[in-house]
């Protein structure tokens, strides 16, 4: 039950705020506010609450959850289920959620009301998908944070805005409608096969299939996961519409939206078909770490800080990729990690952008040089996300990419070796981020405010728990290992069937 | 024919009486809100006289008339769309007294009639005289502004190109008559098995009938008239062409098919075809346009196409989701309908997607009822096109038609780009002076401001849980007879 | 037999052409009566003799007649009477009277030898009235809404408002009365040339 307020909460507050905008903005803002702190408390209580029963003990269980019948017809049910990964995406959903509404607070002027609605829905969409174990209301929830995401770009984006949100919307439909007939298909084999209408995760996961069927039914989940995530070469939309977004919307994108195409690979696409999977995996992993490679050169190359910010996502959600598709604890556990501190790292870099831009009204790192001198709590804070982002030990990405080489050096040595290029890589570009934009002469004479209070909250939260993660990891560890742990027997059990 | 037959006839006679009141009514007093009153009465009478007919049904009234449980669902469907068409008029004609708006009500209840006949027909000659009269009846609708000359040139395009589509159809069944020896829809599939039946020239009589029949649901290749009528012709009539109508021919398509079992491969490559044609066309095409009841239009073209796919799979699931799908279709088209007459008066429909701009800031209601219909027409959750799709997507992979399921995904990917400019335009902030929405000074008429509520209400309820409307039509339409 | 019908049809289609092809109402109207003359030869000499007469009846005789009546009778006056003498040259009616000739010896041509086509028995006009009141009546009582719906349709496009009407004509000569606003004829013409229409309701918005 209460998952699903989790959920309607956020619906209902967006429908508010729209509502408040029109009499206050502020009203507004603080409504969202309210609804995502709301939601936050809610999962956290729900994390001490259940921290005793997470264990590998009782793997197999839910958490939480919610079984409604929706649709009886074709077998729908309003299924949302809980455990320790999607607790731990849930937190990261609204700790992002929280601080998108706050960092927003100044930079969206117009049209506050319709903005907060979009990003409440959004967070619903994503909500959603971390919960729901009925593939329809799934792929409802996928859908769902489409339209306010294309919304955002493109009512309070930057200048090439219409361009990067059709972009982003054309790439994400169409492999979602292929997920659709993936779905579809899978839900008439377990027909076939049992002579039963269902869209239930657990039990589609019994469906016998063809290893040939598996093979076609998988590509369909992994086009829309790795269109989202986005997987090389698919990731062409994400750089324009990280770019052309508003801080918010490059902070969801980043942090939250691209988690739910990795979710989406390690909840769906290893367990439902662990055979094609299997054998899928070499070429995932090798557009993975080309991904990696191509990506971090690319970011190397821009000139425009938020571009640059973008290519880095894709470079790291490599790192994510090799570690689903390598399939074993440590690899998995690697690229939970990764998911979770590249959304607050990430996050915090867009925010540092956001806040820049608002200042000095150019993206351009040509423009820039010299901040230290003039703004040394925002440089300091570039340098330290900076520094998380190039794996800097300490901090969490860190942790997550060392957990994700080891793991996959198990599976593939040379694949292994060339992605650990990728961290070195990463040194370049995170270094000449920081070299361009803060160090050196102030040429262009900025001279700038600093952090404002509410920033300097927004960026300390993240730092403290970037640090966290990156110190004492062995809570988070803890609370998504069983999970994990359960997926695999999963995996492993349907192996057998097939 | 006996007296007893009269009761499952019911609903037709009542619509049939409606008309007639209605023109009674405003000879003696020839007032709008008499007409409006008269003709929904009548409609809502007929609506309620399906509960009686219900328990007598299926029961074959003459050879002519089969009233089943289908029949009745669809009859049920295209009443509660032409008394929406109805107060969408009021609302449109409310402060325009010059076009003489009464007459109007006249023709719908008797285009009701010709559509609830078509839903109801077993035999060709009730089949071609339900379609003129549907027809001869949009040919008076279309051209109603008779001021304008779009409206009148809208008609007469109508009317040459269906007369033209309607003696097609002629030949058609002229051909299967010719050869299978009956014109009841239940003898044929006997008629056809008989020995030295030339099976060649059926097919060509059907090709015939399918051609004159996708005139009126605005398949390519016969979807030319399309867009100039909806531009042309008033904006509740075009809500009806693009949903009375089209809805009522579609179900006599399925029921046609259903009956007589002329479905072969032949016929179904042919529907292949028509299918990947039109749903291509008709995004495609919307892409070229800058005027929004033309956009509407070619949507209207892509959504028939969607509906052959799952006509194409057969069966009992392709019953359901076309069901669905009309009820999705209907309440989607006629709301998106609504608020172009909101925002339009006679002879100054607003077509033009720039006088659209800014929309929202000006009258936040009726934009986002609009963006409502329009994410329903490109199929996104929470609305009822969503759970339609869905459901003809399921239809088309259940019967492993990759070809169509796959066109389907890549034009519906294509549709939700022009769905989405128009969304756009409503929501971006304009400078330039804005035309749109100028009626705010007049109020809306209720009648249309409730029809449109109404409608909205129905897209998100059902899109949210369709769960009671899946219900009402698993149990009313039992797959093809 | 078979001569008789491809004769008769040729005429029906080309009749129909120039029915259609004329710029002169009334001219068009003399050829679309043999075109309808030429479908009652095809009926008789399939062996629908009773369709063949009503063909003749209903269409060629009465509704014909009576589009030309309507024609002529609209146009009073001086120079209407002018313009119908102009309308009746030689030239104009020579076409279809040579046509309706060829009908004529088709029809004389088919009594005399009996070549109808023996195998299909015609029905007779009680047949056809059983059916229509048996099984088809239905189908009788569906004709009469779709004349319904034509009659309102036809009222509605050719009605113009009384007052309008004559605040028009009577400031104008009698050539240059405005075009009765349902008038098909004009439908679509100028609707991309010439000049924009003026907004007519701009007091409404």
């Amino acid at each position: 039950m209460i998952l699903a307020w989790l959920i309607f909460i956020l619906l209902v507050a967006g429908i508010l705020a729209a509502i408040a905008a029109r009499r206050s903005h502020d009203m507004a803002r603080w409504i969202s506010l309210a609804a995502t702190l709301l939601d936050l408390a809610l999962t956290l209580a729900l994390w001490i609450q259940h921290s005793g029963r997470i264990s590998f003990g009782n793997s197999g269980d839910w958490l939480e959850q919610v079984d409604w019948t929706w649709i009886p017809q074709l077998g729908i049910h309003f299924h949302l289920a809980l455990d320790g990964l999607s607790l731990l995406l849930l937190a990261l959903t609204f700790f992002l959620g929280v601080l998108s509404v706050l960092c927003s607070w100044s930079e969206i002027a117009h049209s506050v009301g319709f903005f907060h609605l979009n990003l409440l829905w959004i967070l619903a969409g994503i909500t959603g998908v971390f919960l729901a174990t009925d593939l329809f209301l799934f792929y409802f929830a996928w859908e769902l944070m489409l339209v306010p995401m294309y919304f955002l770009i493109v009512l309070w984006g930057h200048e090439h805005r219409v361009y990067a949100a059709v972009k982003f919307f054309l790439f994400t439909q169409l492999s979602g409608l292929l997920m659709l007939v993936a779905i579809l298909v899978l839900y008439f084999f377990h027909h076939a096969g049992g002579g039963i209408y269902t869209f239930d995760y657990e039990q589609l996961l019994h469906t016998p299939l063809s290893s040939r069927a598996a093979l076609w039914i998988m590509l369909g989940f992994f086009a829309a996961f790795a269109v989202k995530l986005p997987l090389f070469p698919f990731h062409t939309w994400l750089p324009d519409a990280h770019t052309e977004a508003p801080t918010a919307g490059s902070v969801i994108l980043a942090g939250l939206l691209l988690k739910t195409g990795a979710y989406g690979m390690i909840r769906f696409v290893v367990p439902l078909f662990p055979g094609a999977a299997r054998e899928f995996a070499p070429v995932a992993m090798s557009l993975g770490v080309a991904g990696i490679i191509y990506c971090a050169v690319m970011a190397f190359s821009q000139h425009d800080l938020k571009r640059l910010v973008a290519y880095t996502s894709v470079s790291h959600l490599g790192f994510v990729v090799l570690g689903v598709f390598s399939w074993n604890e440590l690899a998995l556990q690697g690229a939970v990690m990764t998911m979770l501190c590249h959304g607050i790292s990430t996050g915090a870099l867009f925010i540092l952008t956001g806040a820049l831009q608002e200042r000095i009204h150019t993206r351009e790192l040509g423009q820039m040089g010299g901040l230290w001198s003039t703004a040394p709590r925002l440089s300091g804070a570039g340098l330290y996300f900076a520094l998380a982002s190039l794996g800097l030990p300490g901090l969490g990405d860190f942790i997550g990419e060392f957990l994700v080489l080891l793991g996959a050096w198990r599976y593939h040595r040379v694949l292994t070796i060339v992605a650990s290029i990728g961290v070195l890589a990463a040194t370049f570009y995170a270094l000449r981020l920081v070299q361009r934009a803060f160090h050196g002469p102030n040429e262009y004479r900025w001279t700038l405010t600093d952090l404002v209070p509410r920033e300097g909250v927004i960026i300390a939260l993240m730092a403290i728990s970037l640090l966290w993660l990156g110190l004492y990891p062995q809570p988070v560890l803890s609370t998504f290992s069983p999970a994990l742990h359960a997926l695999e027997a999963k995996a492993q059990a349907t192996a057998v069937i097939r | 024919m006996t007296s007893s037959d009269l009761i499952p006839l019911l609903p037709l006679m009542v619509i049939a009486a409606s008309a007639v009141a209605t023109m009674l009514a405003i000879a003696v007093r020839l007032r709008h809100a008499v007409a409006l009153t008269v003709t929904t009465l009548g409609l809502c009478a007929a609506f309620a006289s399906l509960f009686v007919a219900a328990p007598l049904a299926p029961r074959s009234v003459t050879p002519l008339i089969r009233i089943d449980s289908s029949a009745l669902f669809y009859t049920g469907l295209i009443l509660a769309g032409s008394i929406a068409v109805a107060f969408l008029s009021y609302g449109y004609y409310r402060h325009h007294r010059r076009s003489r708006p009464e007459e109007l009500y006249i023709l719908i209840a008797i285009a009701a009639l010709g559509s609830a006949t078509l839903v109801s027909v077993s035999h060709f000659a009730s089949l071609f005289l339900g379609l003129e009269i549907l027809s001869v009846s949009l040919y008076g609708m279309v051209a109603y502004e008779r001021d304008l000359k779009a409206s009148v040139e809208a008609g007469v395009k109508y009317l040459v190109l269906a007369a033209a589509s309607a003696s097609l159809l002629l030949f058609g069944m002229a051909l299967v008559y010719f050869e299978l020896g009956t014109m009841e829809f239940g003898r044929m599939a006997d008629a056809a098995a008989r020995p030295g039946v030339a099976s060649s020239i059926v097919a060509v009589g059907v090709v015939l009938i399918v051609a004159g029949i996708g005139f009126k649901l605005a398949l390519v290749p016969f979807h030319m008239w399309t867009p100039d009528v909806y531009e042309g012709a008033p904006a509740p009539v075009a809500a009806f062409v693009a949903t009375v109508s089209k809805g009522a021919v579609f179900a006599l398509l399925l029921r046609y098919f259903g009956q007589s079992g002329a479905r072969n491969n032949t016929l179904l490559l042919v529907f292949t075809i028509i299918a990947v044609a039109s749903m291509f066309a008709g995004n495609l095409l919307a892409l070229l346009q800058n005027n929004v009841k033309r956009i509407l239009a070619y949507s209207s073209i892509a959504h028939l196409g969607y509906l052959i796919v799952a006509f194409e799979a057969g069966g009992n699931m392709a019953g359901f989701a076309v069901a669905f799908y009309l009820v999705a279709y209907f309440a989607t088209m006629l709301g998106a309908f609504g608020v172009v007459a909101m925002v339009s008066a006679p002879g100054n429909d607003l077509g033009d997607l720039a006088s659209y701009r800014g929309l929202f800031w000006r009258r936040p209601a009726v934009a986002g009822t609009f963006t409502v219909m329009l994410l329903s027409l490109a199929g996104i959750p929470l609305t009822a096109g969503f759970v339609g799709k869905f459901y003809i997507v399921a239809a088309g992979a259940s019967a492993l038609l990759w070809l169509l399921v796959f066109s389907l995904v890549i034009t519906s990917a294509i549709g939700l780009y022009h769905y989405l400019r128009i969304v756009v335009a409503l929501y971006s902030r304009s400078e330039e002076p804005v035309t749109a929405g100028s009626r705010t000074a007049q109020r809306i008429a209720w009648p249309l401001t409730w029809a449109v509520g109404a409608l909205t209400a129905a897209v998100i309820a059902i899109g949210c849980y369709p769960s009671p409307v899946l219900r009402l039509i698993q149990d009313m339409i039992a797959g093809p007879q | 037999m078979l001569i008789t019908f491809y004769v008769a049809a040729a005429i029906a289609i080309y009749s129909t052409l120039l029915t259609i092809t004329r710029l002169n109402a009334v001219h068009a109207l003399l050829y679309l009566v043999v075109s309808l003359l030429a479908v009652a030869i095809v009926f008789y000499v399939l062996g629908a003799p009773f369709i063949a007469a009503l063909e003749v009846i209903i269409y060629a005789g009465a509704i014909m007649v009576l589009f030309i009546f309507v024609m002529m009778m609209l146009n009073l006056g001086e120079r209407a009477t002018g313009m119908e003498r102009s309308w009746v040259t030689p030239g104009a009616w020579v076409g279809p009277a040579i046509l309706a000739a060829v009908l004529l010896i088709e029809l004389a041509f088919t009594v005399v030898t009996a070549t109808r086509a023996a195998e299909v028995q015609g029905a007779d006009p009680k047949q056809v009235a059983l059916s229509l009141y048996g099984p088809y009546l239905l189908g009788v009582e569906l004709v009469s809404m779709l004349l319904l719906a034509g009659i309102v349709g036809a009222y509605h496009l050719g009605w113009t408002s009384p007052e309008e009407k004559e605040a028009v004509d009577a400031t104008k000569p009698d050539r240059e009365r405005t075009p009765a606003g349902g008038d098909l004829i004009h439908a679509g013409a100028g609707r991309t040339a010439g000049p924009p229409q003026r907004d007519i309701y701009a007091d409404v918005h």
